[in-house]
C-alpha cells in the first residue's frame, strides 16, 4: 500500500511514509470489510461515515508538517485511523467524534492497540478543545462547509488546518487554512488533475 | 368466463387504480430512502410485470380453461398480502440497501436486484388479473380497455390527495384493504362458499389493518442528511407533516450550524439552528434566536454581496432556505422582500417565524420560482439566489433530475425581471474538479441584453473565499464607487475579488483555491472563447429547457480521457443519479431479454404471424413510454410539480387514450386505412411537440385552472389517438389467432420498458425534441408496417 499508492503518488515525509507502515488499517474497519483494508479508496465505516482513502490520510498528514508538531486537534475521530497515524509522529493528538458509538468504538480500538498519547472526547467539533489550545495544527476529516470561529482562535500562530471538501466517495479536494500574522490564508492543496489510480497493497 | 360485465369492469377498475396508486407511492417511498423519486425504474417495474404475466396467461389458459373465474378470484385474493410482502422485503429485509454504495459494494446491486424482483412480482399478479381478462374477452377490448385506463387514471389523481393524509407506504395496504372489501362483495353476491379464498382473504385483511395501523417505518441510506443527523446526541423530530411534495419534517439540534460563504476571519458566534426537511435532505433552516443586526455570520458572507453596494426596495428571494435570507435580507434593510415557494407547507412554516421586520414586508409567493417569475408583472432591484447544493457533496445524486431554474431559458427571465441597474446574485460551492461555477458562469454569459447582444464583461462580478463562490451580475455595468465598495468588502474580510470588471486579470489574494489551468479556463469563458468548454473534463455547457440537467455533468466527449485521469469509481459518485439508471436499467434488460426468449421460444403461432405480432407492438409499446416519460419531463417545467405532473400526465394521457380506445373501432372503419390513423399521430404529435418548444414559458405563467385546461386539450388529442393502436392490434391478431394475445401482451409490457430507459436517457444526453420526435418516428415506421402488411 504504503509503495503503490502513497510514495508513488509523491508522498515523501519518512515519518509519514513509516507512521503509515506502521499501523495496521485492517484493524480499523469493520470486519466485513476486512478484505479490502488496504484497497486505494475510502470505506464504510458505518453511521454515513468513512474511513479515508489511504493516500489522502498520509497527504493530511504530511500537508501539516507533522515532525514540527507537538498537538494536533483532530476533528471527527471516526475509526481512530488517523488519529494513530498522527500519533505515531507528533507527541499528542486529541481527538473529537460527535457520534457516540464511533467514539466508543475508536477508543477501545486504540487503547487495545496501546496509543497511550491520543485523547479522545466525546463531543461537538465546532468548540474544539479549549484546554488543550494552542495547537500546531487541526485536522478536519469531514467535509464542511465553514472553518468553526473556535478553531481559528485555538490555532497557534503559523498553524494549519487542513479540511477536505466534497463527498466521501468522490475524489476529494484538500483545502490548507493557515493563520499568518493574524491574516487567514487558505490553499487548495488538490490540482484538477489527479495521480492515476494504481492498484496493490 | 362467468363474471358479468359489470363485474369485470370493476375488476379491470379497481385493479387498474391500484397499479397506479400503488406506483406514485413507490415513487414517493424511493424519494425518500434514495435521493429521487425514479419514476422510470418503478414504471418499468409495473411493466415488467405485465410482460411476465403475458408469459403465463397461455399457460393459465390451457391448465384452468373452464375455472379462469376462480383464478381470477384466488390472484386477487393473493395480492394484498404481496404488498405487505413487497413492502418489508424493501424496508425490512432489504432496508439496508443504500444507492449511496451501490458502486462500492456488488451485494448493493444484488439487493436492487430483488427489490425490482418484489415489487414486480407484485406488478405482476395485478397485470396477470388483467392480462386473463384482456386475452380472454378480447371481443370485448374497446370497452376493457377504457375501464382500465379509467381506473388508472383516477388511481393517479386519487393517490395525491391521499400523501396529505397517509405515508406511502399505507397507501399499499390500504389498497390491499380495497381488494379484500370488493373480494368479500364478490363472494357475497355470487353466494360463493369458498371457505379458502374467504381464510385468504380475512387473512390479508388483517395483515393489512395491522400494517395500516403500525406504517413500516423508513430506513433511508446511511448518507443521506436525516440519517447522518439522526446520529447527533440531541437530535429531536419535533413535527412531520405528510404531503404531496413529500415528508416533510421540523427537527432540532443544539448541533447543527450552517454558514455558507463565511469569511475566514469572522470571530463571533454561529448560534444552532433547526431545520427543515423535505424527503430527508435540508430545505432550510430556522434560527433560534435573534441576530445582532450590525455584526453576524450572515452578513460576513459572500452571499451578503449585494446587500455590500446598496440597500434595496425589493428583492426576489428565489430560494429562502425557509429563514436564513429572509433574515440576510431583513439584516440589510430592505424594503419589500418577496419569497417564492412552490410547497405550501414550507409556506406555512415560514409565515409561523416571527421576524423581526419593522416597516419592512415579506411577501410569501405560493409559487415555483420559475413560475413566479413569468408570472410576475414586478421588476426587482435584486434577485437572490443562494449557494446551490448545501455542502457540494450531493449533486450528482440529482443528475438525472430535471432542474428548470437553472436553464438558460430561466437565467434570462430573471435577467429581464431586473429593473435597470438591478442585480443578480448567485452563489455555488466550489468543487473540485471545478464545475458546478463554471457552469453558472457560462449561464450567466448566455444572458442577452434588450437589444439582443450578449452581455459584457464589464456586468459581472464574482468573490470568493475558501469554499464558496458568488456570482453578481448587474442589469447595466458596474460603476467605478461599486468595485470599490466591492473592493473593500473583499479586503475586510479577507474574501477574494475573483472577477473584477474593471481589470481582465482574474485575481485570487487570500484564497488559492483555482490552479492555473481553472484560471485560464475561466478567462477563455469570460473572453468567450468556448472551445475551451467543448474539451473540458466534464460538461459545463449551459443548461437549457430542452435538456434542464443542471446537475449533470458528462461530457461524452471527454469520457474516455475522464476515467484515464479519475477512477472510475470516484466518477460514478459525481453522477450518482445518471448511472444508477444505468444499473437499473442493467438489471430490467435483464428481465426484458429473457422474458422475450420465452414468450418467442412457447407461444405457438405460427412463424410470420409471431413476428407481425412482435413487431407492431414493440413499435407502438416504445413509442407510447416515450411520449408519455418525455411529457413527463416537459410538465415538470409547466406545472412544476414532480408528483402532479406526473399524476397529470399518467391521468390525461390514460384517459384519452381510454376514451380514443372506446372509440377505435368505429373511428377505424370509418377511416378505413389504419396507415392513416399512425399519421395521424404523428400530426398530432408534432403539433403538440411544437407547442411545447415555443409556448412553455406562456403556458406555464397562466393560473393553475387555465394552465392545466390548455395542458389537457394539448395532451388529449394525442392521447386519443395513442389510445387506437394496442385495441386494434388485440382485435386483429385475436381473429387470425388468440394465442397471439399473450405475445402481445409480452412484447408490449416488454418495449414499455425499454421506452422508459430510452425516453430517460435520450432526455438526458440529447433532451426532449430528440426524444419526443423519435417516439413520433417509431409510430410512422409502424404505420408504414400496417400499410405494408395490409393491416
Amino acid at each position: 500500500m504504503v509503495n503503490s499508492q502513497i510514495k508513488a503518488r509523491g508522498i515523501t515525509d519518512e515519518s509519514v511514509l513509516d507512521a503509515m507502515r506502521k499501523v495496521p488499517r485492517h484493524l480499523f474497519v469493520p470486519k466485513s470489510r476486512i478484505s479490502e483494508a488496504y484497497y486505494d479508496g475510502p470505506l464504510p465505516i458505518g453511521y454515513g461515515q468513512t474511513i479515508s482513502q489511504p493516500y489522502i490520510v498520509a497527504y493530511m498528514t504530511e500537508v501539516i508538517n507533522p515532525k514540527k508538531c507537538r498537538k494536533v486537534l483532530e476533528i471527527g475521530t471516526g475509526s481512530g485511523y488517523h488519529a494513530a497515524v498522527l500519533a505515531e509522529i507528533v507527541d499528542s493528538v486529541y481527538s473529537i467524534e460527535i457520534i457516540t458509538e464511533l467514539y466508543k468504538e475508536a477508543k477501545e480500538r486504540l487503547e487495545k492497540l496501546g496509543y497511550k498519547n491520543i485523547k479522545l472526547k466525546n463531543g461537538d467539533g465546532y468548540y474544539g478543545w479549549k484546554e488543550h489550545a494552542p495547537f500546531d495544527a487541526i485536522v478536519v476529516t469531514a467535509a464542511a462547509e465553514f472553518v468553526p470561529p473556535p478553531l481559528i482562535e485555538q490555532l497557534k500562530e503559523g498553524g494549519k488546518i487542513v479540511i477536505p471538501i466534497g463527498s466521501p466517495f468522490f475524489t476529494q479536494t484538500l483545502v490548507l487554512v493557515e493563520k499568518r500574522e493574524e491574516k487567514i490564508y487558505s490553499k487548495n492543496l488538490m490540482p484538477v488533475r489527479f495521480v492515476p489510480f494504481v492498484r496493490g497493497k | 368466463m362467468k363474471f358479468k360485465n359489470f363485474q369485470l369492469y370493476l375488476i379491470l377498475f379497481l385493479i387498474s387504480f391500484i397499479v397506479i396508486s400503488n406506483q406514485i407511492a413507490l415513487m414517493q417511498i424511493f424519494a425518500y430512502q434514495e435521493w429521487y423519486h425514479f419514476a422510470s425504474i418503478v414504471i418499468s417495474m409495473a411493466l415488467i410485470g405485465f410482460g411476465i404475466s403475458g408469459l403465463i396467461i397461455p399457460f393459465i389458459q390451457r391448465k384452468f380453461f373452464t375455472g379462469l373465474e376462480e383464478v381470477i378470484r384466488w390472484i386477487i385474493a393473493l395480492t394484498p398480502s404481496s404488498f405487505v410482502l413487497s413492502l418489508n422485503l424493501y424496508l425490512n429485509v432489504f432496508g439496508k440497501f443504500d444507492s449511496f454504495l451501490i458502486f462500492h459494494d456488488f451485494n448493493e446491486t444484488i439487493k436492487l436486484f430483488f427489490i425490482i424482483l418484489s415489487f414486480t412480482i407484485n406488478f405482476t399478479l395485478m397485470a396477470l388479473i388483467i392480462g386473463i381478462i384482456f386475452s380472454t374477452q378480447s371481443e370485448k377490448i374497446n370497452k376493457l380497455y377504457f375501464w382500465n385506463l379509467f381506473g388508472s387514471a383516477l388511481g393517479g389523481v386519487g393517490i395525491v390527495f391521499l400523501f396529505w393524509i397517509i405515508f406511502p407506504q399505507q397507501v399499499f395496504v390500504l389498497n390491499g384493504l380495497l381488494i379484500c372489501l370488493f373480494l368479500l362483495f364478490d363472494l357475497f353476491i355470487n353466494r360463493t362458499k369458498n371457505f379458502f379464498i374467504l381464510f385468504v382473504v380475512v387473512f390479508s385483511s388483517l395483515l393489512s389493518i395491522y400494517f395500516f395501523i403500525n406504517p413500516i417505518e423508513f430506513k433511508p441510506s446511511q448518507f443521506k442528511t436525516i440519517s447522518k443527523l439522526k446520529n447527533l446526541p440531541d437530535f429531536k423530530i419535533e413535527e412531520r407533516i405528510k404531503s404531496p411534495y413529500g415528508l416533510i419534517e421540523k427537527a432540532s439540534s443544539d448541533l447543527i450550524r450552517f454558514a455558507p460563504g463565511l469569511s475566514l476571519n469572522y470571530n463571533d458566534e454561529i448560534p444552532p439552528i433547526d431545520v427543515i426537511l423535505v424527503n430527508g435532505e435540508i430545505a432550510g433552516f430556522l434560527l433560534k434566536q435573534n441576530l445582532n443586526l450590525s455584526k453576524n455570520f450572515l452578513t460576513e458572507s459572500t452571499l451578503s454581496l449585494p446587500y455590500r453596494i446598496r440597500k434595496f426596495d425589493n428583492v426576489l428571494i428565489l430560494n429562502s432556505l425557509i429563514s436564513y435570507e429572509i433574515h440576510r435580507a431583513l439584516a440589510n434593510k430592505t424594503k419589500k422582500i418577496y419569497v417564492a415557494e412552490q410547497n405550501p407547507v414550507l409556506i406555512r412554516i415560514m409565515k409561523e417565524i416571527p421576524f423581526d421586520k419593522g416597516e419592512n414586508q415579506i411577501f410569501f409567493e405560493n409559487f415555483e420560482p420559475r413560475i413566479f417569475l413569468e408570472r410576475s408583472n414586478t421588476n426587482f432591484d435584486l434577485i437572490f439566489y443562494p449557494a446551490i447544493e448545501p455542502v457540494g457533496i450531493t449533486s450528482g445524486l440529482y443528475s438525472a433530475q430535471e432542474k428548470y431554474l437553472f436553464t438558460t431559458e430561466a437565467f434570462q427571465k430573471i435577467y429581464d425581471k431586473l429593473n435597470d441597474e438591478g442585480y443578480f446574485s448567485i452563489s455555488a460551492f466550489i468543487d473540485n474538479p471545478p464545475r458546478t461555477f463554471l457552469k453558472i458562469l457560462t449561464l450567466l454569459l448566455s444572458i442577452k441584453n434588450g437589444d439582443g447582444n450578449n452581455i459584457s464583461r464589464e456586468q459581472i462580478v464574482a468573490i470568493n473565499n475558501w469554499n464558496v463562490i458568488t456570482f453578481l451580475l448587474k442589469k447595466g455595468k458596474f460603476r467605478s464607487n461599486e468595485v470599490n465598495l466591492i473592493n473593500d468588502f473583499c479586503e475586510k474580510y479577507q474574501f477574494d475579488f475573483f472577477i473584477n470588471p474593471e481589470t481582465e486579470d482574474l485575481k485570487i489574494k487570500f484564497n488559492a483555491v483555482f490552479d492555473t489551468a481553472i484560471i485560464s479556463l475561466v478567462e477563455k469563458i469570460l473572453d468567450r472563447n468556448f472551445s475551451e468548454v467543448e474539451n473540458y473534463l466534464f460538461n459545463i455547457k449551459p443548461t437549457t429547457d430542452n435538456k434542464p440537467y443542471f446537475s449533470n455533468y458528462i461530457n461524452l466527449k471527454n469520457f474516455n480521457s475522464y476515467l484515464e485521469q479519475i477512477s472510475l469509481k470516484s466518477i460514478t459518485y459525481s453522477e450518482l443519479g445518471y448511472f444508477l439508471i444505468w444499473i437499473a436499467f442493467g438489471i430490467i434488460l435483464f428481465f426484458t431479454i429473457l422474458l422475450f426468449l420465452l414468450a418467442s421460444l412457447f407461444t405457438k403461432v405460427e412463424s410470420e404471424l409471431k413476428w407481425n405480432v412482435v413487431i407492431y407492438f414493440a413499435l407502438i409499446g416504445l413509442a407510447y413510454m416515450i411520449i408519455e416519460i418525455s411529457l413527463i419531463q416537459k410538465f415538470n417545467l409547466i406545472l412544476s410539480a414532480d408528483v402532479y405532473s406526473i399524476t397529470f400526465i399518467i391521468c390525461v394521457l390514460l384517459i384519452s387514450s381510454g376514451m380514443g380506445s372506446l372509440m377505435s373501432s368505429k373511428i377505424s372503419n370509418w377511416i378505413g386505412n389504419k396507415f392513416l390513423i399512425f399519421v395521424m399521430i404523428f400530426f398530432l404529435g408534432l403539433v403538440a411537440m411544437q407547442i411545447l418548444i415555443h409556448y412553455s414559458s406562456l403556458i406555464l405563467a397562466k393560473n393553475f385552472y387555465l394552465k392545466f385546461l390548455i395542458s389537457s386539450l394539448l395532451i388529449f388529442p394525442l392521447g386519443f389517438v395513442m389510445g387506437f393502436p394496442f385495441p386494434l392490434g388485440i382485435k386483429y391478431f385475436a381473429v387470425r389467432d388468440k394465442n397471439a394475445i399473450p405475445l402481445a401482451w409480452v412484447i408490449n409490457g416488454s418495449f414499455s420498458v425499454f421506452g422508459s430507459f430510452f425516453a430517460v436517457i435520450t432526455l438526458i444526453n440529447f433532451g426532449f425534441v430528440f426524444s419526443f420526435a423519435s417516439a413520433l418516428i417509431l409510430y410512422l415506421i409502424c404505420g408504414v408496417f400496417v400499410y405494408k402488411k395490409k393491416f
